[in-house]
């Protein structure tokens, strides 16, 4: 899914020292823009409900072409309503490429205006937990979910992210009330499924896991498949056939991937 | 023309002359009393009575003269009047006297005698008709040639009073028989002159020549000048002017004078042909100044006359070559007043010939006014101080033929000699102004030049009149007219001296030019009436100087506003940059180009070369210019932070900021702070400049994108914050406990506190730590060992119970103590550590079995050692119960539960990883 990158950009983007006004891309840059776009495309292949409104254009399709038009408008826009929505899609664009700081100073710009408008504050916190919880802030992180929550999240990804921070701290029972919050906004996503399910395992609710989980499931669809191992793993039911399945399931979805590790190593002990 | 005056002297009235008058007067009176006083009918008394009233007369007569003067001195006739009326009685007394001797005797003698008293008596009081009747009684009576001769003279002169020339001649040439009388010369010019008037020329030369004869011999009457000046008439009349010329010189008489009343004597009474003989004469002898004026004065009457004037016109060239200005200076103004008078004749009689056009041709006028110029450039030489008037005749001249353009020059020639020479007035100036302007009216030829050089001259010689107030306007029209606007400014400076209350139609003109020189771009001519205005022109003030300056301003402007309109924006900028560029150029003209440079930069959103030229601006205006400019200025600087050139932006408000005559407004400020902040690589520098919350803020979002966060100085200022130190204690707690639980190590986990540089944190952890490690170490569990032997006696089995009793009491306790001295964070690990140490002892102690060789005593063993087996269990179920209940105390996401595998042995992992959700 990466794209070809075309050698004379990088060639550009490496051989001179950034201006002011030049948004040609370095290496690292690059580099981090296509993880992102990646990431992006990989989330979008599953197709989940959760990600159908999920479609963000601008510069994930091509950064320079976008930013420079929007750069463009900057110089020439007078108000600060007009301002706002650029700075803000210019945190988005800078957050993409890795530049964080700078990310943080257009959203800040943002934040500081007068003019107000909810959608955009929230996605502002919702990227900044984000990105401090790549930085390990999850205290930070947790707030800004949080104050996301709080304003109006357009598509609720911070139940989401709360969801699977209180996971991450084992609290499953918390993690799966943010989630059924978003199944609400969500019916029909697989994917919020499986964070129910998993946290349903960990819980070792078994009927619940089956019935509210299992059976909504697609029979075929990763989650479903990995969440009857579990439970047959649970049970101590063929397990070296289980292992050896398991081994050979083929996931696309990291999260997928993580919980195939953990009934792994669930199994190894 | 000439006379001659005879006066007959009395010779015994001449001899009185020296008397004392009234003396005199008294002695006569005297004597006529005592002879009166005798009443004698002698005829002898009574003559001597006649002569005694004759001597009286004679005197009244003499006394007379006094008493005239005196009533024209005074104006008091009274003593005149009673001086006459006595003359008259006398004059009775002595007719009475004189009629009587002739009645009383025929003796000729007497009768001759008192008739002869008695005719000269009248004579004395001018009654010329009684003294005529009675000298002819006298004459008739008389025989001696004595009295004879006297009468004689009394007649002849009489006659040739009464002009009766003919009886005259007659008398005089009765008198000539007395070869030996003094008065012979005399007789022979009354003579000559009679026959002069007789027109009997060739006989008076004769009588005169014979008179000159005479007068020069010893003995004679000498008549003087007046013979040599009738010389001169008579050879003149007589028309032999050579003769003349010979006779005066070979009777020593050929001098200049004599000479030059010949010529004139000659021109007016002889043969005028022959004047030329004289004047030939007198032009070979060497004259003085002075007798140079006289002879040309002279030769003009002659040759005026003679219409000689290409003759005269040369002696006027010779003239004025021959004299020097000093010694014309020399001559006397008499002299020179007749010369000139006769030169001004002579061109005014010229001038006449001129006008009147059937007499002459027109070529022969033409020469007539080169030759009244000519007179008049004779007369500067001899009055230079009366040029002015010369010229203006001059210019008459050439006015009255209707050369007008000769006229103006002549009347304009006149007038600058008239100014160099400094005067400022003179009768003339006037009218030669008058007719100059008259004369350039009508010149067709329009010399401009001319006009003006004779406005500038009326105005220097009239400044303040109201004609004055006009010419300087048609000057300044002029000039105008003609483009020299150089001329036209320092002629309204001029005017405006002159006229200081007429300056606002000077400033119309004014006004007219500057519109001029606006209208043909001409910033050089500006720059010139720029420099008037500041040298108070009109008395313009700074405000004026200042609007050219922006005139010129706009001019320079326009032509790169004209390109920046054309859509050549960037040519205009660097044209506009140009003109700043210039060093030339005032400091003021090249602010405003600058500001043109931002103006358009900032049009076409070239805000990376705008931020360049702001700095450029900020080091180059004066204080005074930022701020007057501020608002610009700072509109620039926020279109570049608004226009998102970041780096632009900073470098610019780096500036800016630290410019006393900016003030930055807070966006501008919030820009600088932020991005000094973004591109700075000292974050506590930046937080200390922070002043608001805001900032802080932003510098604590930048702050927790570093790894090394709490270990950087940083921390401890950001924890002095309370909203960040909640932020800064969550993270710790997190950071601190989640890597105690993934590691369940001590030591590390410390090694990372220690770090911290944030002395409320780490002192924090480390203390729960510690007092971790202090419990760790004490917990350590022991039951009671079993007894070793194989057979327990009831003894001791009592003493065995009595001991677990004891310790399983104990160790309860401590376990209580332990858990409530541990932190509710580090709880589920110490109950770990308790329940894992319990459990091991409990695993001992359950190996115990009692064995009895009594079976009721080993069962009561038994069921009191099971006893304390289930009192161990329940305590390890409550430690576990407890332990779960422990994971829910500690901090949110402090790892406990995460890492939990049932009890705190292992970290365990959890199952899926993260997702990534950027939201646009």
């Amino acid at each position: 899914m990466a794209r070809l990158i075309p050698i004379l950009l990088i060639l550009i983007s490496c051989s001179t020292v950034k201006k002011d006004n030049d948004l040609g891309l370095t290496v690292a840059q690059r580099d981090k823009y296509f993880v992102e776009q990646n990431h992006l495309e990989m989330l979008l292949a599953t197709n989940d409900q959760l990600f159908l409104s999920y479609k963000p254009e601008g510069c994930v399709q091509d950064w320079t072409k976008y930013v420079t038009p929007l750069k463009d408008r900057l110089k020439k826009v007078v108000d600060d309503k007009q301002r706002y929505k650029i700075w803000f899609e210019l945190g988005n664009c800078y957050i993409l490429i890795g530049e964080y700081k700078k990310a943080i100073y257009y959203y800040d710009l943002v934040l500081g205006l007068n003019y107000k408008n909810k959608v955009v504050d929230s996605s502002i916190y919702f990227n900044l937990g984000q990105l401090y919880e790549m930085y390990n802030r999850d205290f930070l992180a947790y707030s800004f979910y949080q104050s996301a929550l709080e304003s109006r999240d357009k598509r609720h990804y911070s139940l989401l992210k709360l969801g699977m921070l209180e996971y991450k701290q084992a609290e499953f029972v918390k993690s799966n009330q943010y989630f059924q919050q978003l199944q609400r906004y969500y019916p029909g996503s697989d994917l919020v499924r499986f964070f129910i399910g998993v946290n349903y395992f960990h819980l070792e609710k078994k009927d619940q896991l089956i019935n509210k989980v299992l059976t909504k499931l697609d029979e075929k669809s990763p989650s479903r498949v990995l969440l009857v191992m579990a439970l047959d793993i649970a049970e101590k039911k063929n397990l070296k056939q289980l292992e050896a399945d398991l081994r050979n399931l083929d996931l696309s979805l990291s999260l997928h991937k993580e919980f195939k590790s953990y009934l792994l190593a669930l199994l190894e002990r | 023309m000439i006379r001659v005056v005879f006066i007959v002297l009395i010779l015994f009235q001449t001899q009185s002359f020296a008397r004392d008058w009234n003396k005199y007067y008294k002695l006569v009176n005297s004597d006529i009393k005592s002879v009166e006083a005798l009443n004698s009918r002698d005829l002898g008394l009574k003559v001597r009575l006649f002569e005694l009233y004759g001597e009286k007369l004679s005197l009244l007569i003499e006394k007379e003269r006094d008493y005239r003067i005196k009533f024209l001195e005074t104006g008091s006739n009274k003593s005149l009047n009673k001086l006459v009326k006595l003359q008259e009685l006398t004059l009775k007394k002595l007719d009475r006297l004189g009629a009587k001797i002739e009645r009383e005797t025929k003796d000729r003698k007497i009768v001759t005698k008192v008739n002869y008293y008695r005719a000269l008596n009248y004579l004395s009081t001018k009654q010329d008709k009684k003294f005529f009747f009675y000298m002819k009684k006298a004459e008739k009576t008389n025989r001696d040639p004595k009295i004879g001769y006297q009468i004689n003279t009394k007649l002849a002169n009489y006659y040739y009073n009464e002009l009766n020339y003919k009886a005259a001649s007659f008398y005089y040439k009765k008198l000539l028989n007395d070869e030996k009388s003094p008065w012979l010369s005399k007789h022979y010019y009354n003579l000559a002159w009679s026959e002069l008037k007789l027109d009997r020329y060739k006989n008076a030369l004769e009588y005169l020549k014979k008179s000159h004869f005479y007068e020069k011999q010893s003995g004679y009457y000498k008549i003087g000048s007046q013979l040599v000046d009738a010389l001169l008439l008579f050879h003149a009349y007589a028309q032999q002017t050579p003769e003349g010329l010979e006779y005066f010189k070979s009777h020593n008489l050929d001098n200049f004078d004599n000479y030059l009343k010949y010529l004139h004597y000659v021109f007016g009474h002889g043969s005028r042909k022959d004047t030329r003989y004289v004047i030939d004469k007198i032009e070979n002898m060497k004259l003085t100044p002075k007798q140079e004026y006289q002879f040309l004065e002279k030769k003009i009457v002659v040759y005026r006359a003679l219409k000689m004037f290409t003759r005269l016109q040369k002696d006027f060239k010779k003239f004025k070559a021959k004299l020097s200005q000093k010694q014309h200076s020399s001559v006397e103004k008499a002299l020179k007043d007749e010369l000139v008078i006769a030169i001004k004749g002579y061109s005014g009689y010229l001038q006449e010939l001129i006008r009147s056009k059937r007499l002459i041709s027109a070529k022969r006028k033409r020469i007539y006014i080169a030759f009244i110029a000519y007179n008049f450039n004779v007369l500067r030489s001899i009055n230079p101080q009366n040029a002015l008037e010369y010229s203006f005749y001059e210019g008459e001249t050439h006015l009255s033929i209707g050369d007008y353009r000769k006229a103006s020059l002549v009347y304009a020639r006149g007038i600058k000699d008239f100014k160099s020479k400094g005067k400022k007035t003179h009768p003339f100036l006037k009218k030669t102004f008058d007719s100059l302007f008259k004369a350039l009216e009508k010149d067709r030829s329009k010399n401009t030049k001319l006009l003006l050089f004779s406005f500038k001259m009326y105005v220097y010689f009239y400044p303040r009149t109201k004609k004055s107030n006009e010419i300087y306007q048609r000057m300044i029209a002029i000039y105008r007219g003609s483009g020299d606007e150089a001329s036209m400014l320092r002629m309204l400076r001029d005017y405006n001296r002159a006229f200081p209350k007429m300056v606002k139609v000077q400033r119309d003109f004014y006004k007219d030019v500057l519109n001029q020189y606006i209208d043909k771009k001409d910033i050089n001519a500006l720059r010139a009436l720029q420099g008037l205005i500041n040298k108070k022109f009109l008395g313009f003030g700074r405000a004026e100087s200042l609007a050219i300056d922006k005139v010129i301003k706009q001019i320079r402007f326009s032509k790169y506003e004209l390109l920046a309109k054309k859509g050549k924006v960037k040519e205009a900028i660097s044209g506009f940059m140009k003109l700043y560029q210039d060093k030339k150029g005032k400091h003021s003209f090249r602010v405003d180009a600058l500001r043109k440079v931002l103006y358009f930069q900032n049009q076409e959103l070239l805000f990376m070369n705008l931020s360049d030229s702001l700095i450029e601006s900020r080091a180059f205006f004066k204080p005074s210019d930022k701020k007057k400019y501020a608002k610009e200025l700072l509109f620039y600087a926020q279109n570049i932070c608004f226009g998102d050139y970041q780096r632009s932006c900073l470098k610019v408000l780096n500036g800016f900021i630290a410019d006393k005559s900016l003030i930055l407004p807070a966006n501008l400020k919030n820009f600088h702070f932020k991005l000094r902040s973004l591109y700075s690589d000292n974050l506590i520098k930046d937080f200390l400049a922070a002043k608001t919350i805001k900032d802080k803020n932003f510098i604590f979002k930048l702050f927790l994108l570093n790894k090394n966060a709490f270990e950087s100085k940083l921390a401890s200022q950001f924890y002095m914050q309370p909203a960040m130190r909640s932020v800064l204690d969550g993270e710790a707690n997190l950071r601190v406990l989640n890597l105690f639980y993934s590691t369940l190590d001590i030591t590390k986990t410390k090694n990372y506190v220690s770090k911290f540089n944030v002395q409320g944190i780490r002192a924090r952890h480390l203390k729960e730590l510690v007092n971790l490690e202090s419990i760790l170490a004490k917990i350590s569990f022991n039951i009671p060992k079993a007894p070793k032997v194989k057979i327990i006696t009831e003894q001791i089995f009592v003493q065995y119970g009595q001991a677990l009793e004891s310790e399983v009491g104990k160790m309860f306790t401590k376990m209580q103590s332990l858990i409530e001295s541990s932190s509710a964070n580090y709880l589920p690990y110490v109950l770990t550590k308790i329940i894992i140490e319990f459990e091991k002892e409990v695993r001992v102690f359950k190996k115990f079995i009692p064995e009895s060789n009594d079976p009721d005593f080993e069962n009561a063993m038994t069921e009191a050692i099971t006893n304390f087996h289930r009192i161990f269990d329940g305590k390890v179920i409550e430690l576990r119960q407890l332990y779960f209940k422990s994971l829910n105390n500690t901090l949110k996401g402090s790892g406990a539960k995460k890492y939990n595998d049932n009890i705190m042995i292992k970290p365990k992992q959890n199952g899926y990883g993260k997702i990534k959700l950027w939201q646009d």
